[in-house]
């Protein structure tokens, strides 16, 4: 390969290639009749690609495909669920204290709470923090969450120990009321929800 | 590499207002493209994978940021090769020994070795390019894609392009022609 050729390598990658015009091609293929070594680079070049095209991709496991999309929203919705949380949760809480504390405010003390009545009372609350949460006011989106992603969610609610503290000073009474207060509001929630879903959409 | 432009246009419009049909239909028409990319610049299946499944939520969640500038086809290669390299930054994927690449054109002549065998060794020797010449050799030798396309998803001109195309080129040559020698 003399000078000039050399020049020409990356032309002789594009010939393989079938990159040139027919022109040029005719060109380089009468060339390489009377030159060896550029004869040999390409040649050499052809044995390259066609060893190179071996190099196969293996394929994913079975159903990779298939659930690729789903997947993906899963993990862009639950980015986007745990940022939410992160910002209305405090709200969610604050919302339940205030809550609770105009409620006490309005009963006289009573004698302590059994422990049932307090587990009771306890997942009572955290059912309304879902609620709330779960509902359109705060525009969360859990209905359609997977399981496993509310836990985010049960995570807080287990660090909010001062929510749990102030339910296990309910007395019996207090506890009761407070439940039936809660479902009341549950039930209230639902009956909005029914309402929103039975509305008739308008004609066009 | 984009056969019905309009489509594809129309495709990259839809999915920037949020359509969800329009991202189903990305997914269907671009992962495997992605995920063939990823794995012949990672070089590990399962690796691959990850990357091809994070690819599309940065596309889901992104996806008010494509205007249209580039194609999508090059706008999702370009989230896929930066979040490759990227990923080679943290991981200094270890090189495949040159040894194992020994013997490959030799062994293309050969039936009765393992096809497997071979794969190992091509792989090997296409492992040996740097990282961005691996990408760029990918993108023209198994995607057919033009060097203005690679350019816009390498973010590079198309000279750079080009240029680093002949240098994977004549390096995977050498390399195969080295191994072959001994």
């Amino acid at each position: 390969m003399n000078q000039h050729c050399h020049q020409k390598r990356e032309e002789l990658i594009d010939f393989v290639e079938g990159e040139l015009s027919a022109e040029r091609t005719g060109e380089i293929d009468a060339h390489l009749k009377t030159c060896k070594e550029c004869a040999a680079y390409v040649e050499s070049l052809k044995r390259t690609f066609s060893v190179l095209t071996e190099d196969t991709v293996p394929e994913p496991p079975p159903g990779y495909w298939t659930y690729l999309p789903r997947r993906v929203r899963q993990q862009a919705g639950a980015g986007r669920r745990r940022r939410r949380i992160l910002v209305f949760a405090p709200g969610i809480a604050a919302l339940a204290v205030v809550l609770m504390l105009v409620w006490r405010g309005t009963r006289a003390p009573a004698p302590e709470t059994t422990t049932l009545e307090m587990i009771t009372a306890e997942l009572a609350t955290e059912d309304l923090l879902e609620s709330v949460a779960a509902s359109e006011v705060y525009e969360v989106m859990f209905m359609d969450a997977a399981a496993e992603e509310i836990t985010s969610l049960d995570q807080y609610l287990s660090e909010t120990e001062d929510i749990y503290d102030l339910i296990g000073t309910l007395s019996d009474a207090e506890a009761e009321a407070f439940v039936a207060e809660l479902d009341n509001l549950m039930r209230a929630d639902e009956g909005t929800s029914k309402i929103m879903t039975d509305s008739p959409r308008k004609e066009c | 590499m984009e056969g019905k432009k309009g489509n594809m246009n129309d495709l990259g419009k839809r999915l920037a207002r949020g359509d969800e049909d329009a991202f189903d239909e990305t997914v269907e028409r671009y992962s495997r493209k992605v995920y063939d990319l990823c794995y012949r610049i990672l070089r590990d299946r399962g690796e691959a994978e990850d990357m091809t499944q994070e690819v599309f939520v940065r596309v889901y969640t992104k996806h008010k940021t494509f205007k249209g500038k580039s194609s999508l086809y090059t706008w999702i290669y370009r989230i896929a090769l930066n979040m490759c390299f990227s990923h080679l930054k943290k991981r200094k994927a270890p090189t495949v020994p040159f040894d194992e690449v020994e013997g490959v054109l030799t062994v293309r002549a050969d039936d009765s070795v393992d096809h497997r065998e071979l794969e190992e060794i091509v792989a090997g020797a296409v492992g040996q390019l740097p990282p961005k010449q691996r990408a760029v050799f990918t993108m023209r030798f198994y995607d057919k894609m033009t060097f203005k396309e690679i350019s816009e998803a390498m973010g590079t001109s198309v000279g750079g392009a080009k240029a680093n195309h002949h240098f994977a080129v004549e390096r995977l040559r050498l390399i195969l022609k080295e191994a072959d020698s001994k």
